[in-house]
């Protein structure tokens, strides 16, 4: 009996020059690295984009946040690119939003926008993914882009962009600066 | 008369054979019925003779009634097996078996005062009991089968200055005397429970029915075991196998009417000589809770555990156990607190009703919520080279499996978030020299814990992969003379610890960590009790606790506290020197009180410090909480008291109070308990009809609200000062022989609306409501 618990203590000894096996360095799929806010001038056919790129994630980096200037009192529409960056080839997260549209929706959150859904999900409620909106004068403020995940779309005021009732959980919140030029 | 029995047993029930076989004894009256068993009925505690006891011989009519004095005699006994049971008014009966050849003589011991009086002095002149220099406590069996409802550190709760660290109402881990986690340690059996105890949201993996006995030790006293916990040590012990050849046990159900939930367990046990057993099934359903105004969404439970140990006694030298136990769990969390960031928070905390309450109730698990698996093996042999100094050999071997699950998108909504595997080796010598008066008492430990990612999630982990040898010796001396007892003891562990972490720039790498600790821990404890009725314990320790691998390593967003941790590779052994005094006065049978003071001083304190820093991320801004270390005082009080007004009247009252301070700073350490006092009266009924030992008991217990706490730490409000009622009824019947208990509890009575302070669900939702528990135990 003896010899079989000696025999046990040995065999734990044995591990302890193992090593802890390496960890996978893994880009979480669902990893989203950037936002792009296309945003088209109606009448010129201009295309700008505000980009919000943070390719570590949570980690060490700061992200990247690019804005363009936009035209006074001109009409835009815009459309949502989101992206992993980090896995080759790139993965594009806004098909898969596209296709779960019942469980995304986008917020648009602006003192100078007045942003306005352009698109619907299959129960008629809006995603997000297409808006549009008009500049008004010359001036400068934010403008807050959030994408929850499982919102109540039936909770008061979410359909029409008010994320206070909204619930679910924050994919991605950002804020850009937003500058209107003459 | 075998024959007969096979016959039988052919078209029989099993129920009604066992009868016929109680009863084949005085059937048959060609026997010798005319043996006597006679002697004393002892109470367990005090050794005090017990008068007027029922002693009945079971399945007969034949029956007596101790003397005035305790003395007890029954006649006309046939040969063969007999099983005693023993009753006395406000107690548990006790059964007993006696293989009777002869005329016996057996002293008989019921738990009477012990039963009344919690917190009676064990005062047992011939065996001294270990650890009785320092402050601990033990919970009963029975106690947890008369709240079968409870888990694992719910159950702990009632020990005054054990109070729980939570994560909503499923999860929670005891926090003794202000320290938690990985400062606490559980001996499941003598062996180290191992898992992911670092987690503040990860609940020990243990069924409370697979314990005899749980006895928590405050502080860290006891060097035996290999443990680098500084705040206080819980053991759970299955305990011994009953000397009862026929098959027994119990059956335990409760009901809770908050959360419909069932709970029931089944435990049996048998003697034999070649081999004991006894076996612990216990079974769990849960729903989502309640509190007085709305329902708690997805936090329903699911627990299945079950557990085995046998027992052979090779010769008078040498015994062997094996223990063998599995336990799973699959536990809802609140889904309003998986908020995401600063904004979510903010928003989820002002919430009157948390986001994604649903208005009915259901069964339903839905993610938040975490998957568990913990397998537990122990071999233990026993060697006597003498009468009074034995070895033990032990070996044992867990594999803890965590998986949880967040709320994610759809194509990996299936995919848990977090996925580890533990497996953990332990071997021990330990040899024992007990004497008359003293116990000696030396050993060594080997442990190898493995911990890896299971590559599933496709998330960065939070936890590395790593490896933790820890090898270690101690040596304990225990000595009583005359009033006295103390005891002192040492124990060293060398800690070799690898992992592998993952880097936080890019590109990625793995960067491999191989440290070196040496833990110490030294402790004195010294027992003095000048008359019977005063006893002073002190005690002193000093301890080291080497860093975590989360407190190095963790590198992530931790969902639950909506936070981004940020492991010091750099960190350095926790020390602590820890005094306590703890007082206690007797009057027989009338009052214990009880005061336990202590003052605990550390340095390099390891905590989660927030940084005043905001992390940018894609997903909003975060929080930043680096582990710091720091020097720290926590300090004490803990005070209990019983008082046996009348027969049948009895009170108890409590009250603890923990300061902790961060010294550096002057500020107050996060998620120390409130004080809390509290207060039950209790009513022992007369017997009724059939209806013994039947209790009313009417608790009140008021947490007060927390004054000293530092608001960089807290997101939100803390909460408000609440009081508590809860009612308990209980009664003991016996139906065909077998005792039958059943209690009624309410808990919540005033179905109030309160929050409590280390409920880390406190920012987003009530406690639950009023709650109905009905619960049933057969005795058999």
């Amino acid at each position: 009996m003896i010899y079989k618990f000696f025999a046990l203590f040995v065999f734990a000894t044995l591990f302890i020059s193992c090593d802890p096996k390496d960890p996978d360095i893994t880009n979480g799929e669902e990893l989203i690295t950037t936002l792009i806010y296309e945003v088209t001038d109606n009448d010129s056919g201009t295309i700008s984009e505000f980009i919000f790129r943070d390719l570590d994630g949570e980690d060490g980096n700061d992200p990247v946040v690019t804005v363009p200037v936009l035209k006074s009192n001109s009409s835009y529409s815009g459309s949502i690119i989101l992206l992993n960056e980090s896995v080759d080839p790139t993965e594009s997260v806004d098909e898969e939003v596209a296709e779960e549209d019942l469980d995304h929706q986008l917020f648009f959150d602006s003192e100078i926008l007045a942003v306005a859904y352009a698109d619907t999900d299959s129960e008629g409620n809006p995603i997000g993914l297409a808006s549009s909106f008009n500049t008004g004068d010359a001036g400068t403020g934010t403008l807050k882009i959030t994408l929850r995940h499982k919102p109540a779309k039936d909770a008061e005021g979410v359909k029409d962009n008010d994320i206070t009732n909204a619930g679910g959980e924050t994919d991605i919140e950002v804020t850009f600066d937003v500058s209107i030029e003459d | 008369m075998k024959p007969i029995l096979k016959l039988l047993s052919m078209y029989q029930l099993r129920t009604k054979l066992l009868l016929v076989l109680f009863s084949l004894p005085f059937l048959a009256l060609s026997q010798n019925c005319s043996l006597e068993i006679s002697g004393v009925v002892l109470d367990k505690a005090t050794s005090e003779l017990v008068p007027y006891a029922t002693i009945s011989v079971e399945g007969s009519s034949n029956g007596v009634i101790s003397d005035s004095l305790g003395f007890y005699r029954i006649t006309d006994l046939c040969p063969g097996e007999v099983h005693l049971v023993i009753s006395h008014v406000g107690c548990e009966s006790v059964r007993t078996f006696v293989d009777l050849k002869g005329d016996t003589l057996l002293n008989l011991e019921i738990d009477h005062f012990g039963n009344i009086l919690d917190q009676v002095m064990v005062k047992d002149h011939h065996e001294f009991h270990e650890h009785d220099s320092y402050a601990k406590t033990e919970i009963s069996s029975s106690k947890i089968k008369s709240a079968a409802e409870k888990n694992f550190s719910s159950q702990l709760e009632s020990i005054i200055g054990v109070r729980l660290l939570q994560n909503g109402g499923n999860i929670s881990k005891p926090i003794i005397n202000g320290l938690a986690g990985n400062r606490v340690s559980i001996m499941n059996n003598g062996v180290l429970q191992s898992g992911q105890q670092w987690g503040n949201d990860h609940a020990p993996e243990i069924d409370p029915f697979s314990a005899e006995e749980i006895t928590v030790i405050k502080g860290a006293a006891a060097v035996e075991y290999p443990v680098n916990s500084i705040g206080g040590l819980i053991l759970v012990e299955a305990g011994e196998i009953d000397n009862e050849p026929h098959l027994h046990g119990n059956a335990n159900y409760a009901f809770e009417s908050n959360g419909r939930a069932h709970n029931a367990n089944l435990q049996l046990a048998k003697y034999n000589k070649k081999l004991a057993w006894k076996a612990n099934v216990t079974a769990r359903k849960k729903g989502d809770g309640h509190t007085p105004d709305y329902f708690l969404t997805n936090t329903g439970a699911e627990e299945f555990a079950a557990n085995i140990k046998l027992e052979k006694k090779f010769s008078t030298r040498f015994s062997s156990d094996l223990y063998v136990s599995h336990f799973y769990s699959r536990l809802g969390i609140l889904a309003a607190s998986h908020i995401s960031n600063l904004t979510n928070l903010e928003l989820a905390t002002n919430q009157e009703i948390p986001f994604g309450t649903e208005s009915n109730f259901s069964y339903r698990i839905d993610p938040p919520s975490q998957n568990v698996n913990h397998l537990l093996t122990r071999w233990n042999n026993e060697w006597f080279i003498t009468d009074n100094s034995w070895f033990d050999f032990e070996a044992a071997f867990q594999r803890n499996r965590r998986k949880e699950f967040d709320i994610r998108r759809q194509a990996s909504a299936n995919k848990p978030a977090l996925s580890l595997d533990q497996y953990n080796y332990s071997g021990a010598v330990k040899y024992t020299l007990d004497g008359d008066e003293q116990i000696n008492k030396a050993g060594i430990q080997v442990n190898l814990t493995q911990n890896i990612n299971i590559n599933e999630t496709d998330i960065l982990p939070l936890i590395p992969n790593y490896s933790l040898l820890r090898t270690g010796g101690f040596y304990s001396y225990i000595k009583e003379w005359q009033n006295w007892e103390a005891e002192a003891g040492a124990r060293l562990d060398f800690i070799n610890q690898k992992a592998k972490v993952i880097s936080q720039s890019l590109p990625r790498e793995v960067i491999s960590y191989n440290e070196n600790y040496l833990n110490y821990l030294i402790s004195l404890g010294v027992s003095y009790s000048p008359v019977e009725q005063f006893n002073v314990k002190t005690s002193l320790g000093a301890h080291s606790r080497s860093p975590q691998v989360n407190e190095l390593y963790s590198n992530g967003l931790h969902q639950g506290v909506s936070g981004i941790e940020l492991g010091d590779s750099e960190l350095k052994s926790e020390q602590s020197l820890k005094a306590s005094l703890s007082v206690q006065y007797d009057i027989p049978k009338r009052l214990t009180f009880q005061v336990e003071t202590y003052v605990h001083y550390f340095e390099n304190y390891i905590y989660l410090q927030p940084t005043g820093e905001n992390r940018l991320t894609i997903r909003g801004a975060f929080p930043v909480f680096s582990y710091k270390e720091t020097e720290a005082l926590i300090n004490g009080i803990d005070i209990s008291t019983e008082l046996l007004a009348t027969d049948w009247l009895k009170w108890s009252g409590g009250y603890s109070l923990v300061r902790a301070t961060n010294s550096e700073t002057g500020k107050a350490i996060p998620f120390i308990p409130t004080d809390l006092l509290s207060n039950s009266l209790e009513f022992i009924l007369n017997d009724m009809g059939r209806l013994r030992n039947s209790r009313v008991k009417i608790d009140h217990s008021f947490a007060f609200m927390k004054v000293n706490f530092d608001e960089e730490t807290e997101f939100g409000d803390v909460p408000d000062a609440y009081n508590l009622l809860s009612a308990y009824l209980s009664t003991n019947t016996a139906v065909l022989g077998k005792e039958l208990k059943f209690y009624l509890r309410i808990d919540n009575l005033l179905n109030s609306s309160y929050r409590s302070y280390t409920n880390r669900l406190r920012y987003f939702a009530d406690e639950r409501g009023r709650n109905f528990i009905l619960g049933i135990n057969l005795e058999f």
